[in-house]
């Protein structure tokens, strides 16, 4: 039996125990002493990979776990009577978090016992010099690795001789995700007044669109401030970019819906 | 959008408080941006006009659709009005104190027209950018120009002005030298630019811009498969706000299409007798009896007699241009004054000159420094 689709299929025989495992395995599951009903556990093949503007790569590891069950064979019988629970994870092949000229940071686990506590995914920023490009990449100390977690699960029915039926959920949940902010995002209508100290006249949650300042010093330029005829009030124009966020974070977080794949007998019985 | 009392933030200026004035919330729109922009986060509250007694402001906003609608919301209330139907995509828009004049392309309306052109597949596939898919693939089969109407909306009235049979299409872009819009005092008249459909044989003697001599007007109709159609000549054409009747202001393209980047922009006298124009050139008849020899340049401001069309040339490009596309003074603004028109131009030193043009004998000239005194004008 193999998965298609993306989808490597964990084989069970009716005990539970397994006679094939992920990926590059799944060979002997072609060649194992089937059974006639037997239950699968449908898993995603890699932890998905995203990328986010201006070079930044975004590993999502990815745990996985699943709960899976099997039944013993008996005609007519048509709910499953015996239900094992299993938890398994397995940590992505790509191990780099982030990389650039004066940063660079990973962190993999094979084989840890699970739950992966939070002090685990503390990635440290490990500065390499010397820096010899003019660009650099600069993250806060504190930044904490983005992560997703995923789940699945799984249930194959046997449907005759040659072909079976396979039911899979697969679940996936991004946490501290990165968000990419323009710099421009953050600047803001400017004063300078006597002091001499520029002051933002305007809260910095707001963006205001930067690229046609010709110079800061001079806000009354933007064609987005316009003064009434009298003079006496001025009006101007931000956005918030809650739209390009939400664009952003389905690369690599939300929760995925039901996946659904097929599979079919290969091979003699 | 926000706003500022102009006296707080003056006050705070000249203080040495650090406690900055707060704006005041005035509007606020909330949709996915689905129309093009030049640049990312830009709002979709765009083109902020002021009505002419500082009341109220009127400005364009995108709905859920992405058709941009007219608003207007009064300074002493937060009650948003808006102006125009949710069907309509308003493009441009010009005020006065009685009427106020805008640009629209109904979706409707140009859906149906778009079906006629190229049937109904991958209509509505548009690159990150909002630009037509069919348009970056395939120029010619993708180009859907889009049929533009002027309206009017005046005693809480909408009115479509233009005519059906009037109306040409056109690749609508937001062309900020674009300012062509414009309503005579009295609301009866408007002005805006128009797409050429069959350009006349004697219009390639208008000479393209310095380096841009691939720009020479081509006669003959205006070929569907210039990338975008933004490439189309243009001219300023008028409209009877009552009948809907439009015809040409100049018989001549304005200037942008040959490559001069400098604004297009239409201003009405006070008595609305007269209007101003730049960036255009002069028709071929006017430019023969001006004396003018050699390479026919463009006007970068002219005088239009509305009743009798008569056009005479302020200030050539020629006189300006040199050997660049963009002359290095430009023209900042132009407008009229009681005594005549005041074209101020700019460098990029920031330094200005204004010069007073007045009609002597039935003719405008600039006037000298010391007569501009005399008249007292001063800029």
């Amino acid at each position: 039996m193999e998965g298609q689709g993306g989808v490597n299929t964990v084989c069970r025989d009716s005990m539970g125990s397994c006679t094939g495992t992920y990926g590059s395995e799944r060979q002997r599951c072609l060649h194992a002493p089937w059974r006639r009903r037997e239950s699968c556990i449908a898993d995603l093949s890699a932890a998905r990979y995203s990328t986010l503007e201006h070079g930044v790569v975004q590993l999502c590891a990815a745990p996985r776990s699943g709960v899976g069950g099997s039944r013993e064979p008996r005609m007519g019988d048509s709910v499953p009577r015996r239900w094992r629970s299993f938890l398994r994870y397995r940590h992505s092949s790509g191990d780099l978090g982030y990389t650039g000229i004066g940063f660079q940071t990973s962190k993999s686990y094979s084989a840890a016992p699970l739950p992966i506590t939070a002090s685990e995914f503390d990635f440290s920023t490990t500065p390499v010099a010397p820096y010899t490009s003019n660009n650099a990449y600069i993250f806060p100390s504190h930044l904490q690795a983005p992560y997703t977690l995923e789940w699945n699960a799984a249930v194959q029915q046997s449907l005759g001789k040659s072909q079976a039926l396979t039911i899979s959920y697969v679940g996936s949940s991004g946490r501290r995700l990165l968000q990419f902010v323009t710099a421009a995002v953050a600047l803001v209508l400017l004063a300078t007044n006597v002091t001499g100290r520029a002051q933002h006249l305007f809260d910095a949650r707001d963006a205001i669109e930067m690229s046609r300042f010709s110079n800061l010093n001079q806000p009354e330029e933007h064609s987005l401030i316009s003064f009434s005829p009298d003079g006496r009030y001025f009006v101007f124009v931000t956005s918030r970019g809650v739209w390009l966020r939400t664009r952003l974070n389905p690369e690599c977080g939300s929760t995925a819906p039901v996946a659904w794949a097929d599979s079919f007998a290969v091979g003699r019985r | 959008m926000w706003i500022y009392r102009s006296s707080r933030v003056g006050g705070f200026l000249r203080s040495r408080s650090t406690l900055v004035p707060r704006p005041r919330l005035l509007a606020t729109a909330r949709a996915e941006p689905k129309q093009f922009s030049h640049a990312p986060y830009s709002s979709i509250i765009t083109n902020v006009q002021w009505s002419p007694d500082s009341r109220s402001i009127y400005f364009v906003a995108q709905s859920r659709n992405g058709n941009r609608r007219l608003s207007n919301v009064f300074l002493n209330s937060t009650n948003l009005r808006t102006l125009t139907a949710d069907d309509e995509d308003v493009v441009q828009y010009v005020i006065t104190s009685k009427t106020l004049a805008y640009v629209a392309v109904n979706s409707a309306r140009q859906r149906r027209y778009a079906d006629t052109l190229r049937g109904t597949i991958n209509r509505d596939t548009v690159a990150p950018d909002s630009v037509a898919l069919a348009k970056i693939l395939f120029p010619h089969e993708g180009y859907e120009p889009q049929m533009t109407e002027l309206w009017t909306w005046a005693r809480e009235r909408n009115r479509h002005v233009s005519k059906t049979h009037d109306e040409r299409p056109e690749q609508v872009i937001d062309d900020p030298f674009d300012k062509a819009l414009s309503i005579s005092p009295n609301g009866r008249y408007s002005v805006r630019l128009r797409t050429l459909t069959d350009v006349p044989d004697a219009w390639s003697a208008y000479e393209p811009a310095p380096n841009e001599k691939h720009l020479r007007v081509v006669p003959g109709m205006q070929a569907d498969d210039v990338l975008f159609g933004v490439g189309f000549l243009k001219q300023f054409v008028l409209t009877d706000t009552i009948s809907g009747k439009t015809e040409a202001l100049v018989q001549a393209p304005v200037g942008r299409y040959l490559g001069y980047a400098a604004n297009m922009e239409s201003k009405w006298s006070a008595d609305g007798q007269l209007l101003l124009l730049t960036n255009t050139f002069l028709p071929l008849d006017a430019t023969a009896s001006s004396g003018q020899r050699g390479p026919i340049y463009p006007c970068l401001a002219a005088v239009v007699e509305v009743s009798t069309r008569h056009v005479e040339c302020l200030q050539h490009f020629a006189d300006l241009v040199g050997t660049s596309n963009v002359p290095a003074t430009k023209l900042q603004d132009a407008r009229f004054v009681h005594t005549g028109v005041v074209l101020t131009f700019g460098d990029s030193f920031h330094t200005g000159t204004a010069i007073l043009y007045r009609t002597e004998q039935n003719k405008w000239t600039a006037a000298s420094p010391e007569e501009a005194s005399r008249l007292h004008f001063h800029d």
